[in-house]
């Protein structure tokens, strides 16, 4: 395929299916433990680390990997001591993170193009250093979600069987809260920060409407994410779409596809 | 006799305020069956959370199979049937089997393969809904979402079952059902059963022990005829006849 001879567009695509991949996994745990927004969260402080890289002069993909590690520590901190107000939590981080990359950008005249590539993904921005760090970070988020299902299942289901069946609840949270914060950061060259958040939510959202397990609720959100990145890259090349924004479209209209048809099938 | 299953030496707590429980002692001993009644407000709750060690008292030390609650470790004999049965979230894509077989995970037990087929199965078959094992937890009666959370307790056969208002979200027939299924349990497995519960018939009738929680007190009554239809109404505040479980 024509498509293929672009060395930036096979980059583009790797790194797609590996963020479509992530994504969609944490996505279903997230939902469930009603955590929707929580990605938006992060992804104002990958944001805000983006901008911190281009002012200081370091890559911006370790900004967004430090700031919204920082920011997933910092949710689960006011998490705790609001516990009845979880969403506290994120609007506070969401609301800071935007303010130090508002203030950073503001410092930072010159990047405003750079930095909309970070905002709304970008195909040719995807470097061969991008691609390996979206490689060891999206292997080691799946295998941290491998060995940890059982407890992630069992803290989403009922948190307090859980800490009875000994697990080690505040531990595996503030993991997983790292792990949310890794996918973001890993998602956010594709894709963007502004809509990382979707590809975590709307997968996760089709795969509860059709799923018959709890296996099955994975894959089905490994598909529609994978099946979106593909054809939004696709179209994005043909059309010279935004790659994020066209991603994030093809999810929606899946799931809008989907709730029409369930409703019309009773 | 050996030790207890729990043992509670002058426990207190509060939240903040004035004490919900104040110098409590009681004993569950293997076996047992005890009934933990009180009016609304009582702290019947936080007495089984300090149990379980899911709150830490102010006072006091809990005993969980000998061993203070703080360093017990031995999940797999311990199980727990929380208050939530109305509040599952119906949209969990998850079938009645992934669910039981949760009730295996964390527990230290490592189970797998033909060993952990047989315990799922053992574990539906106790309760009587093997025939339910793939449909989704959505998909179920109140009663039989239930009997989901007895199964998930009872994978890996625990000695002691705590109950926390099991039957608040069920009609009353799945209630009886329920009750029978959980005095099964205690006479012919030797379960230890704990059990939150408004349903003072049941009480009286079923079980071996009965806790009254009230005013940051508990006095068990190990003789259930101790617990007179006078003393019900003073413990729940309100007059109530003393009717026997299945017509006992």
């Amino acid at each position: 395929m024509e498509i293929f001879r672009y060395s930036f567009m096979v980059r583009a695509f790797w790194a797609g299916i590996a963020s479509a991949l992530v994504t969609s996994t944490i996505g279903v745990f997230v939902v469930l433990r009603r955590m929707s927004m929580v990605g938006d969260s992060l992804s104002h402080a990958a944001l805000a680390g983006v901008a911190a890289g281009m002012l200081f002069g370091f890559y911006p993909f370790y900004g967004a990997l430090a700031f919204s590690i920082l920011a997933a520590l910092v949710v689960e901190m006011v998490r705790n001591t609001f516990k009845r107000y979880a969403e506290i939590a994120l609007a506070v981080v969401a609301s800071a993170s935007m303010g130090v990359a508002v203030v950073m950008v503001s410092l930072g005249k010159s990047f405003n193009s750079d930095l909309f590539s970070y905002l709304f993904g970008s195909l040719m921005a995807v470097t061969e250093e991008d691609i390996r760090l979206i490689t060891v970070l999206g292997f080691f988020v799946l295998a941290a979600f491998h060995l940890l299902r059982r407890q992630l299942f069992l803290l989403a289901f009922d948190e307090e069987t859980a800490k009875l069946s000994g697990i080690p609840v505040n531990t595996v949270n503030t993991f997983f809260s790292i792990l949310t914060a890794l996918t973001v950061a890993l998602s956010v060259r594709v894709v963007g920060t502004l809509l990382v958040s979707a590809l975590i939510v709307i997968p996760a959202a089709v795969s509860l409407q059709l799923a018959r397990s709890f296996v099955s609720a994975l894959l089905i959100s490994n598909l529609v994410a994978v099946f979106s990145v593909v054809t939004g890259l696709y179209l994005s090349f043909y059309f010279d779409l935004a790659p994020g924004g066209t991603i994030v479209l093809i999810a929606a209209a899946f799931l809008f596809a989907v709730l029409i048809v369930k409703r019309k099938a009773g | 006799m050996g030790l207890p299953v729990v043992e509670l030496q002058n426990v207190s707590f509060s939240y903040g305020g004035p004490r919900v429980l104040e110098k409590v002692n009681m004993k569950v001993e293997a076996g047992d069956f005890m009934a933990l009644i009180g009016p609304n407000g009582s702290a019947k709750t936080t007495l089984m959370k300090i149990m379980l060690g899911l709150i830490a008292p102010d006072e006091g030390e809990v005993r969980l199979f000998g061993k203070n609650v703080r360093s017990f470790r031995q999940w797999h004999k311990i199980a727990y049937v929380p208050q939530n049965v109305g509040q599952i979230n119906l949209s969990f894509p998850a079938t009645v089997r992934e669910i039981v077989v949760s009730g295996l995970f964390g527990r230290g037990m490592t189970l797998k393969g033909k060993a952990l087929e047989d315990e799922v199965r053992k574990a539906l078959s106790t309760v009587g809904i093997e025939s339910l094992a793939a449909k989704l937890i959505g998909e179920l009666s109140g009663g039989q979402r239930q009997k989901v959370l007895l199964a998930r307790s009872l994978v890996g056969s625990p000695e002691a079952l705590f109950l926390d208002e099991p039957t608040t979200a069920i009609d009353a027939e799945s209630q009886e059902e329920f009750y029978g299924l959980l005095e099964q349990l205690n006479k012919e497995q030797g379960l230890t059963v704990v059990m939150i519960t408004h349903d003072i018939g049941m009480a009286c009738g079923m079980a071996s022990k009965i806790g009254c929680v009230k005013n940051g007190r508990v006095d068990v009554h190990e003789n259930t005829r101790d617990v007179t239809e006078a003393h019900i109404a003073e413990i729940m505040g309100y007059s109530i006849k003393k009717r026997r479980h299945n017509g006992r």
